[in-house]
C-alpha cells in the first residue's frame, strides 16, 4: 500500500470503529435518498400532461441548480466549498461531466414517464445499480476481497433485480401499445446507464476526498449548461425556450420544487457512495422505486384501470427488485475491502497528486480545513433562492388531479422523518464530512 | 512548461493558462475520464432517436 495507508491519523482499533459508525451512517443516508428521490417525482407528475418533456426537465435543473448551492452554502459555507476544490481542481472537471450525464437521464426519464407511467418507468432505470456495481468493481477495486459470501450476496442481488425488471417492462407492453412501450423501454433503461455511469465521477471524487456538498455545488454547472443547451436545441432556440417557460408560470413552481426534493435525496445518496461504495450505496438509494411505486400506486391512483394480474406483475416484480437490493445492501464491506478501497484512493492520490491527509481525513469522516465562513454570500445565495421559489409559488395553480390525501401525508410523515434522523446523525458524526 | 510537465500539486507557481491545460491534460491522460464521456455521447443520439 501507498503513501495514503501509511497515514498514521488515528490508532488502528479507533479507526475500524469510526469505519464501522460511518458505514451505519452510509446506509442510513441510502434509505433516506431512496425516500426522497423517490418523491422528486410527484411534483414533476402534477404537471406532466401538455408540457414539452424538454421544458419540464430544464425547469426541474433550474430547481436542482437552486437547491444545489443554497443547501451547501446554509450546510457547510462557500468559503469550504472553495478551499475544497483548490485541493482537488481537476474534480470540477469530472463534476461538470457528472452534471452533463444527470440532465440527459432526468430528460430521458420525462419522456420514459410519459410512456410508460411512474410506476413502471422507474424500476426500469433503477438499472442503474447494475451499471454502477460494474464500474465499482472494475475501477475501484469495491467487492475485492470481499469473500464469496459477500459476493454471492450482490450478484444474487443483482440477478433479482434484472429478473424484476424484466417483469415489471412485460407489464408495461402488455397495456401499452408496442411503439410507445418500446420507445419508453429504451428511454428509461438509457437513463439507467448514464446515471450508472455518473457513479465513476462519484466515487472518484470521495476517494479523493472531496465532500458531497462541494462536490454537487460544480456538477449542477454542468447539468444547467447541458439542459439549457438540450432545451435550446429541441424546442427551436433560446427565444422560443424563454416563451415557453413564460407560458408555464402556473407550473414553474412545481418542477422547481421536483427539482429540489431531488437534490436533497441525492445529496445524501452522496453520502451514501461516499461511505458504502457504489456497489451498495446506489442499490440503496434506488429502494426510490418502492417509494415511486407507493406514490403513484396509492396517492395518484395509477392502478385504477388495470386489471388484477398486471397489478400482480407490477407488485411482484417490485418485490424481486427489492429483495435484490436488500441483499446487496446486507454485505458491508469488511477491513479487508476497505483497504482495497484505500488503495484506490491512493492511486487517485498519485495520479492527480492530492494531498494525502486530505484524502484520509476525508475517509475517516472528519474535516481537513476550516476556512473562515463568508456569511454574507452564503445568506445571498440562500436569500436568492428563496425568493426565487417564492415568487413562482405565488404565481402557481393547483393542478386538475385528484389525489388520495391521506396517502400523501403518510408518505410525506416517513419522509421527514428519514430526513431528519440522516441529516441530524451526519451533523453528529461528520459536521457534513 | 508543457501542460505534462505541471504537476497538480505544484500549481501554485504557474500561469493560469498551465494551470487549466495541467488539469485538463491530468485529466484527459485519465482513462476513466473517457468512459462517462462516451456513455454521455450515447445519451445524446438516444434522446435526439426517443424525442
Amino acid at each position: 500500500m501507498g503513501e495514503l495507508a501509511r497515514q498514521p491519523s488515528t490508532t488502528a482499533g479507533t479507526l475500524a470503529a469510526r469505519i464501522r459508525s460511518l458505514q451505519r451512517l452510509g446506509v442510513l443516508c441510502g434509505v433516506a435518498a431512496g425516500a426522497w428521490l423517490g418523491a422528486a417525482e410527484v411534483p414533476a407528475k402534477l404537471v406532466s400532461a401538455a408540457l414539452s418533456p424538454f421544458l419540464i426537465s430544464f425547469l426541474m435543473v433550474v430547481g436542482v441548480f437552486l437547491g444545489r448551492w443554497c443547501l451547501p452554502a446554509l450546510a457547510r459555507g462557500t468559503s469550504d466549498i472553495r478551499a475544497d476544490v483548490s485541493k482537488a481542481p481537476h474534480l470540477i472537471i469530472w463534476a461538470i461531466v457528472a452534471g452533463c450525464l444527470w440532465s440527459v437521464a432526468n430528460t430521458l426519464t420525462v419522456f420514459a414517464i410519459r410512456d410508460l407511467g411512474l410506476s413502471i418507468a422507474f424500476p426500469l432505470w433503477n438499472t442503474n445499480a447494475l451499471i454502477g456495481i460494474l464500474w465499482g468493481v472494475l475501477f475501484f477495486g469495491e467487492l475485492k476481497n470481499a469473500g464469496r459470501a459477500r459476493w454471492t450476496a450482490v450478484l444474487g442481488g443483482a440477478a433479482l433485480m434484472f429478473i424484476g425488471g424484466l417483469i415489471l417492462a412485460r407489464v408495461s407492453a402488455s397495456q401499452i401499445s408496442s411503439q410507445i412501450a418500446t420507445r419508453g423501454i429504451v428511454a428509461a433503461l438509457g437513463a439507467g446507464l448514464l446515471w450508472g455511469t455518473m457513479y465513476i465521477p462519484y466515487r472518484k471524487a470521495y476517494l479523493s476526498g472531496m465532500n458531497p456538498l462541494s462536490f454537487v455545488s460544480f456538477f449542477t454547472i454542468g447539468e444547467l449548461g447541458m439542459m439549457t443547451v438540450l432545451a435550446a436545441r429541441y424546442l427551436g432556440g433560446l427565444p422560443e425556450l424563454w416563451r415557453q417557460i413564460s407560458a408555464a408560470s402556473s407550473v414553474q413552481f412545481w418542477l422547481l420544487a421536483a427539482g429540489f426534493v431531488w437534490v436533497i435525496g441525492d445529496i445524501f445518496q452522496q453520502y451514501a457512495v461516499k461511505y458504502v461504495g457504489v456497489s451498495r450505496g446506489i442499490p440503496l438509494s434506488n429502494s426510490n422505486q418502492l417509494w415511486g411505486l407507493l406514490w403513484g400506486a396509492v396517492a395518484f391512483g395509477e392502478f385504477r384501470n388495470w386489471p388484477h394480474s398486471a397489478i400482480s406483475g407490477a407488485v411482484y416484480g417490485s418485490i424481486l427488485m427489492a429483495l435484490g437490493m436488500a441483499a446487496i445492501s446486507s454485505s458491508v464491506a469488511d477491513k479487508a475491502e476497505h483497504d482495497k478501497w484505500r488503495e484506490a484512493a491512493d492511486r487517485e492520490q498519485s495520479k492527480y497528486g492530492i494531498d494525502p491527509r486530505f484524502i484520509s481525513s476525508a475517509m475517516e469522516g472528519t474535516a481537513f480545513h476550516h476556512a473562515p465562513r463568508k456569511r454574507w454570500l452564503d445568506v445571498l445565495l440562500v436569500g436568492i433562492a428563496t425568493a426565487f421559489f417564492l415568487w413562482t409559488a405565488t404565481r402557481a395553480h393547483w393542478p386538475a388531479m385528484s389525489l388520495q390525501w391521506p396517502a400523501v401525508y403518510a408518505l410525506l410523515a416517513i419522509g421527514l422523518i428519514l430526513l431528519t434522523a440522516a441529516a441530524v446523525s451526519l451533523w453528529r458524526m461528520t459536521r457534513f464530512n | 512548461m508543457t501542460p505534462r510537465e505541471v504537476r497538480l500539486n505544484n500549481l501554485d507557481h504557474v500561469s493560469g493558462f498551465a494551470r487549466a491545460s495541467g488539469i485538463l491534460a491530468a485529466v484527459a491522460r485519465d482513462l476513466h475520464f473517457w468512459v462517462p464521456v462516451i456513455v454521455l455521447i450515447g445519451g445524446l443520439v438516444l434522446l435526439r432517436w426517443v424525442s
